[in-house]
């Protein structure tokens, strides 16, 4: 009792917190965010090069008036109109105007343009969404952040693409807070401790990734634990054109990282020639998993490999995707996409067994670098769920997506 | 650019100065926040699509810049026995400044709360500010910080309690 009390004097004291108020005019935050934008957009190079040319020829110019109007009274006028310096600014002021009003009339139209889109947007999100296990990010459309958390037996990476459809574009604001994206029960995985004592930094181009360690960290000692986060690394950050992630800690030395060792950088692998498996802990979300090697230990060469993997179960929550003892066959001829029949089996139909096993070849022809899949399986020929057999399907853009607001 | 930044100016400068002040508690630092927020939002507002609400957008984007803002402090002070831990201390950095004029002129009590919200974690203050200054709902709230609702009840939950033994305790955590 008293403790509700209590509560509710604390929420009441808490409504009853005053307004803050900033006393700078709307003008001056207005003039002052510009400023800062200005800055961004203008190269200083350019600027003196405004300044010491027209000097230099309002200089000459002068000089040359001064003499000239020595003779003449007419040749006086002339020359005075020609030396105004503020007539030479005033035409590239002038200009800039036009510029930053072509930019602005530009930008404007981009947002009505974006704006009639978002229907469509919409209902690609609403596709999306019917989707468990992939994602397309159709032209302009939303950015995706890879990030990898790990199965619960701590033997896999898997992969989730952060969808944010209102994003501030900053790669940082997503992966270091990786925590608050993922639910450890709910998706039935564990996290890599990203957020506990690293940060990830993106240069400007996100060409260059950096990771400061705290000086505190005590990295797990485990090799299979090390050998996870490069694997995590290898995928959060193979999209980005960065060849290795800088290592320092906040102290500005080699970082510790366990069995790694002590570096100053670590390699960023592409990952690829994978097979994607259904992982389900227990009762939580489903997941596509990549399996990098084969239960003979070998790492995937050829797809057909990787689709002959893809129908052997792993463990009791790593899943097969294609009945194993459906048969198919590939025609390799085509470098860009896959083409693959299979024959026909009691389970296909126009289910989810059927739609899963078809996004787990997408993502694992995706792997291997092809662009498109064609599928066909024998009895049937309209479609699986929103794919439709015999026509070539786009590999999607993102795998396992939590769409963000 | 100019309009847009009127729009929004007009539509929500209190509230977000609001939102960044409580959180920082500097004027200074809510002052530069603020400012960062108008940027980030005049170089992305053509990519906003319109899925969630603006005012989600825009808090959302001063949520990670107020992130950010705190965690180029903690690299400054350099505190690495609460580096980044899973509690999110980020955000608990005593706060030296002097009291706000407005909130001089109130009670006791409520200088007192103001005080006491030093002692939250990031993640709590960020709930307590939204919930009950800016008096969202925890929809709302859930889609600025991109949790569940139920990260944001039971963060609120564990605040209150928070607050509820710092203010039986003297403010003594």
């Amino acid at each position: 009792m008293n403790d509700h009390k209590n509560d509710t004097e604390i929420t009441k004291h808490l409504k009853d917190l005053p307004n803050v108020k900033d006393h700078r005019s709307k003008e001056t935050v207005y003039n002052q965010v510009m400023d800062e934008l200005n800055e961004e957009y203008s190269p200083p190079k350019r600027k003196k090069v405004h300044w010491v040319i027209p000097s230099i020829a309002t200089a000459a110019v002068l000089l040359l008036s001064f003499i000239i109007l020595q003779m003449t009274d007419i040749a006086d006028d002339q020359a005075a109109e020609e030396t105004d310096p503020f007539a030479v600014q005033s035409v590239d002021e002038g200009e800039n105007e036009d510029e930053i009003e072509n930019e602005v009339e530009v930008e404007n139209e981009d947002t009505t343009m974006n704006r009639e889109e978002v229907e469509v947007e919409e209902e690609t999100a609403e596709e999306a969404s019917e989707s468990e296990f992939i994602y397309y990010q159709e032209d302009s459309s939303f950015p995706i952040f890879q990030i990898a958390v790990y199965d619960k037996q701590g033997q896999y990476v898997i992969p989730i693409s952060l969808v944010s459809t209102s994003s501030t574009y900053n790669p940082e604001d997503y992966y270091n807070r990786i925590s608050t994206f993922i639910d450890e029960v709910e998706y039935g995985v564990e996290l890599f401790p990203f957020d506990e004592g690293f940060e990830f930094e993106f240069d400007e181009s996100n060409e260059v990734i950096r990771l400061t360690v705290d000086s505190s960290y005590d990295f797990p000692s485990s090799s299979t634990q090390a050998y996870l986060f490069q694997e995590a690394i290898n995928f959060m950050f193979s999209n980005f054109s960065a060849n290795e992630l800088e290592v320092r800690t906040t102290e500005g030395e080699d970082a510790s990282l366990g069995p790694i060792g002590e570096v100053d950088s670590l390699s960023i692998e592409s990952v690829e020639r994978l097979a994607f498996q259904i992982y389900q802990y227990e009762d939580s979300k489903r997941l596509l998993l990549p399996i990098a090697e084969g239960s003979d230990g070998d790492e995937f060469f050829t797809i057909d490999e990787a689709l002959v993997a893809m129908q052997e179960s792993r463990s009791d929550f790593v899943e097969a995707v294609i009945p194993s003892d459906v048969e198919f066959s590939l025609d390799p001829s085509n470098e860009s996409r896959l083409e693959i029949d299979f024959s026909e089996h009691s389970d296909f139909g126009d289910n989810s067994l059927t739609k899963d096993m078809i996004e787990a070849i997408l993502m694992t022809a995706k792997s291997f670098d092809y662009d498109e899949v064609e599928l066909s399986i024998e009895g049937i020929e309209e479609r699986i769920g929103h794919f439709y057999l015999g026509e070539a399907i786009d590999v999607p853009d993102g795998v396992n997506p939590i769409v963000l607001h | 650019m100019e309009t847009t930044f009127n729009d929004i100016y007009d539509r929500y400068h209190n509230d977000l100065y609001q939102y960044v002040f409580y959180l920082v508690k500097n004027k200074q630092a809510c002052e530069d926040i603020v400012q960062e927020v108008y940027i980030k939002v005049l170089k992305s507002h053509q990519h906003f699509r319109g899925e969630s609400s603006e005012k989600t957008w825009l808090f959302s984007i001063a949520k990670h810049t107020t992130i950010d803002y705190f965690r180029k402090q903690q690299r400054q002070h350099n505190k690495l026995a609460h580096f980044f831990n899973k509690d999110q201390e980020l955000g608990k950095i005593i706060d030296k400044d002097p009291l706000p004029e407005e909130i001089v002129m109130k009670n006791e009590a409520i200088q007192s709360v103001y005080q006491l919200l030093d002692h939250l974690t990031l993640d709590q203050r960020n709930v307590v500010v939204l919930r009950f200054v800016q008096m969202m709902s925890i929809h709302e709230t859930a889609k600025i910080l991109e949790w569940s609702e139920s990260k944001v009840k039971t963060t609120q939950h564990r605040a209150i309690k928070r607050l509820q033994a710092m203010a039986e305790g003297g403010g003594k955590s």
